[in-house]
């Protein structure tokens, strides 16, 4: 361990925190989740339910089975399904209201999370040696467009893009300013810096990758190294990426495991096919119908009524 | 809560209202509830519905539906709304005395 | 006539007015402006006498007016230990109040947000409602920082907040459609109510019906006798305008179908003309079935209150279906009913493995997506009869009729129960109009009143939140003369009424069935020259 004090801190002590941070608050609150049991089967349906053999069921939008509903919660974590639907209500004189499909919300969605996927792979050979061939066609993809010296990823333009739209979207509506709160920005502005730091390492400084990637496999291996040719700029990407590590779980980020588990989601449409258990169900006083009939016993003789007891 | 005095009785009422005491209605009671439905004097038809009202109640511990009511006083309902301008389950069915009828009604 | 009217009257509100809707939210923060609670925009407490009859805690005589809601000593304790424990027992619970992203898809997609601009009526923000305290008192980041993440503390004024806003919410989870994460308003709103519940602060328009269907078997409090001769009633009126007697089988066992449907259609119009509508068409296709005056409800204000008493009101159908020894259950047209019945009644009050797998005893179908719990919804029946020519219809006496269709909330979204009654409908009457796309199936809009939202103390509420339902049908009105709404729920053949005659008057509300039982043809009938509602067939004549 050969590191200078300042390297040793942004460099080991705080990604090593983070990580410990994201992976231990991710496994904490992930198994605190699923520690609480799905008492009832509250599936939201979309479109027709399977009944009838001849009225067409939906099996997309309203599931069956559970692979259905396996399929449902895939469509909403890969393209963001519901967010198709999206419309716009406005009212005018009259009075009128139109809903227009309001599809921006989604575009801006999508290129954001996939470009950050991307992005996070793409990553991966500062991570792996042997670099796996797959994240090389990745990157070979994402750089198709052979726009600028070196080449600028499709990924960072549309991850920047998306990312600023989705944040001006927030601030241009007064709807949504309304109801954001500090947790909102937050994340925005922290990813849109470490875009911002990872480009300009990329693009402006004359940082050294082969360096990065030693630097990188060292922390990767649990045996830092001092490392020269590192950008200090690199040690504020690192940061942010670290605060971001460490903020995740405790924070709205966890909506992508939240989707996963979401018991309006990932349940089938099936509970009068099938029963669905609840671990606690508690017993409750019920008014028996021997108790009824005793107070109105003499009233439904009068009235005709069979009883039970004469 | 709220109450009415109508002479010597005391009787509480709700929020909108209804008694909450069935026990203490009387005919002073009901004349003393029609002002508060806008009807100034409880005519032979007023009564015609209010007795009906009342019997079905005693008998059912419920209000009848609108259409047993008219059919059995021989009222069309916008008579009823001419009588009572609340209507048959608000205006008259509070001075008969009965509760506000709750649920999907 | 010169009356004044009151705040729970429709006529008290002008359409300017109401309609001077400004989406723009104000300037002041949410956490920070007080909560107005006037007349007409909220409902009455619950009555001591129906709350303490079925247990609930602190049972008391309040007023919202008033600025002491006589909160027991320790709420705060009891609100924090009730969050704690709900927590633990609803992961639905958790992942909502942890994964919102505050986006925005579901802000307008509210009909109370859509009727009021009220920026609490957003979904999201009436979720923040308690998210808020979940963030502050459950949360690391919370209980470290604050209000800085989005805490707040939990006051007497939050309490009152919730009362106003989960009680300006119909759960009718049209949000939870556009929600990317599925977040689900219904289910918060339900963890809220029954967090106010723990406390004392409960309504009277769920309390008072559920009391009495604890006691009664029905919400309306309808006693054994009373049902028989509705019923009787019922059926003397089929006579009148059919010529035809029908039977009215009440408690009798060894009936092979029991029969359950929402008390509201033995009392309110125009349900009781759907109600009719059954008893025709049960004696036409020779049904062996069955009423009960045990279980006589198939709604279940339990739902709009918590899940104890929604189990424990909804039990007695089993029971009843047990003790009468009949082989399965049919259901009549009602909303939440269906909630209950298709996602928690065989969870709930299950397995119901003394029944049979229901089979329609007239085309021989199995119903088998019905196979675990044994109940089928009418529309399904009545579909599969249809299909299978079973039934002989005149849909040109429903003619006169121009037709739409409002899904209500829970058929459509908790269940996708929506070509069946269309199938039905389009049998048996030949003008029928959809409203815009936006506005049915899945994304149907509420009457405004579910939920136990149906006082007449809260008219301004209902009147903001049915607008958008409202002006639907307006739509088609204008568009294709629609003069009748069809709907398969009883509080939405209540609610819309009052909805339709202030946003689209002329346009009057039926059940499915009593347009099928217009057209019916049944053996031994007179000549028809009136529908259910007595109204002639053929106006001209």
């Amino acid at each position: 361990m050969d590191v200078p004090g300042l390297c040793l801190f942004f460099g080991v002590i705080v990604p090593s925190l983070a990580v410990v941070s994201f992976f231990g608050g991710f496994a904490w609150k992930a198994i605190g989740w699923a520690r609480s049991p799905v008492p009832f089967h509250i599936p939201i349906t979309c479109g027709q339910q399977r009944s009838l053999p001849w009225i067409r069921s939906n099996r997309l939008d309203n599931p069956h089975t559970p692979m259905g509903a396996a399929l449902r919660v895939a469509l909403a974590v890969l393209l963001f399904r519901p967010l198709l639907r999206n419309t716009m209500t406005e009212i005018y004189a009259g009075p009128k209201l139109t809903y227009a499909p309001s599809r921006w919300l989604w575009l801006f969605a999508v290129m954001f999370h996939w470009s950050m996927l991307v992005i996070v792979l793409r990553h991966l050979r500062l991570f792996v040696e042997p670099v796996p061939a797959w994240v090389l066609t990745l990157q070979r993809f994402d750089r198709f467009f052979e726009v600028g010296h070196p080449v600028i990823h499709a990924s960072t333009v549309l991850f920047v893009l998306g990312l600023g739209l989705l944040l001006l979207r927030r601030l241009s509506s007064p709807q949504l300013r309304y109801i954001s709160i500090l947790n909102d920005y937050f994340p925005l502005f922290l990813l849109l810096g470490i875009g911002a730091t990872g480009t300009l390492l990329r693009h402006y400084s004359n940082s050294d990758a082969a360096a990065i990637k030693e630097f990188v496999m060292g922390l990767v291996t649990l045996s830092p190294l001092a490392v020269s040719g590192i950008p200090a700029l690199f040690y504020v990407h690192l940061f942010l990426v670290s605060v971001l590590l460490a903020y995740f779980p405790w924070s709205k980020l966890m909506h992508m495991p939240g989707v996963l588990m979401s018991p309006t989601l990932n349940l089938a449409n099936n509970s009068r096919a099938v029963r669905h258990v609840n671990p606690w169900n508690p017993p409750v006083g019920v008014h028996s119908y021997a108790e009824y009939e005793d107070e109105f016993r003499g009233r439904m003789i009068e009235a005709g009524l069979p009883v039970d007891k004469l | 809560m709220a109450q009415i005095v109508v002479g010597d009785v005391t009787i509480e009422v709700d929020e909108d209202g209804f008694i909450q005491e069935p026990e203490k209605w009387n005919v002073k009671v009901a004349q003393a509830l029609a002002e508060t439905e806008y009807v100034n004097e409880l005519t032979e038809g007023h009564w015609r519905l209010v007795n009906y009202l009342r019997e079905y109640y005693q008998k059912f511990g419920v209000a009848p539906m609108i259409r047993k009511l008219c059919k059995e006083t021989g009222m069309k309902l916008a008579e009823i709304y001419e009588l009572f301008p609340t209507g048959p389950a608000k205006g008259a069915c509070k001075v008969a005395g009965l509760a506000k009828p709750t649920g999907c009604v | 006539m010169a009356v004044n009217v009151k705040p729970d009257q429709p006529e008290y509100y002008n359409h300017e007015q109401l309609t001077q809707i400004d989406y723009r939210p104000p300037a002041q923060a949410w956490e920070s402006r007080p909560v107005t609670i006037r007349p007409g925009s909220f409902l009455h407490p619950a009555k001591p006498k129906g709350a303490s009859s079925l247990g609930l805690p602190h049972p008391r005589q309040w007023s919202p007016m008033d600025e002491d809601w006589k909160l027991p000593a320790d709420w705060k304790e009891i609100i924090i230990t009730g969050m704690k424990e709900r927590l633990e027992k609803y992961r639905s619970f958790k992942i909502f109040m942890d994964t919102c992203v505050r986006c925005g898809a579901c802000a307008d997609k509210c009909h109370f947000f859509i009727g009021s601009g009220d920026p609490r009526n957003m979904p999201v923000l009436r979720a923040e409602l308690l998210r808020s305290i979940y963030r502050n008192d459950f949360t690391l980041t919370g209980r470290l920082l604050g209000t800085l993440a989005g805490g707040r503390e939990l006051t007497v004024d939050v309490i009152k907040e919730w009362f106003a806003y989960f009680y300006q919410c119909t759960e009718c989870r049209r949000c939870s459609v556009f929600c990317p994460f599925g977040i689900d308003t219904a289910e918060i709103t339900m963890m809220a109510r029954e967090l106010l519940q723990l406390v004392g602060v409960s309504v009277n328009w769920i309390i008072e019906p559920a009391a009495n269907c604890d006691r009664t078997g029905n919400h309306l409090g309808i006693q054994p006798h009373g049902m028989k001769d509705t019923l009787e009633f019922f059926a003397d009126e089929i006579e009148e305008l059919t010529g035809v007697r029908v039977n009215v089988p009440i408690n009798k066992k060894g009936a092979e179908i029991l029969f359950v449907t929402p008390s509201g259609d033995l009392l309110a119009d125009p349900g009781t003309y759907t109600c009719m509508g059954y008893l025709a068409l049960f004696h036409e296709i020779g049904l062996n079935y069955t009423w009960s005056t045990y279980a006589s409800e198939g709604g279940n204000f339990g739902l709009f209150s918590s899940a104890d008493l929604m189990k424990r009101l909804n039990a007695k159908i089993f029971a009843e279906a047990r003790r009468l020894g009949v082989r399965w259950i049919l259901g009549g047209e009602c909303g939440h009913m269906w909630r209950v019945v298709h996602q928690y009644m065989d969870t709930m009050n299950g397995p119901a493995d003394f029944l049979d797998v229901p089979v329609s005893p007239v085309t021989g179908t199995r119903f088998s997506h019905a196979r675990s719990t044994k109940m089928v919804h009418i529309a399904e029946f009545t579909a599969d009869l249809v299909k299978n020519g079973r039934l002989t219809l005149d849909a040109s006496r429903n003619d006169r009729l121009r037709v739409t269709f409002h899904d209500s909330c829970n058929p459509a979204r908790a269940m996708g129960l929506i070509e069946e009654p269309r199938a039905v409908l389009k049998s048996v009457c030949r003008n029928f109009f959809e409203m815009p796309e936006e506005t049915i199936r899945e994304k149907t809009l509420c009457c405004g009143g579910g939920a136990g939202l149906g006082a007449g103390e809260n008219m301004e509420v209902r009147l903001r939140g049915g607008m958008a339902r409202g002006l639907a049908v307006k739509h088609v009105r204008d568009a294709h003369g629609v003069n009748r709404l069809a709907t398969i729920c009883a509080i939405d053949r209540v609610t819309l009424t009052t909805v339709c005659d202030y946003w689209a008057p002329g346009v009057k509300v039926a059940g499915l069935h009593e347009l099928v039982a217009n057209a019916l043809v049944m053996k031994g009938q007179k000549k028809r020259t009136h529908d259910f509602r007595h109204e002639p067939l053929d106006p001209e004549s």
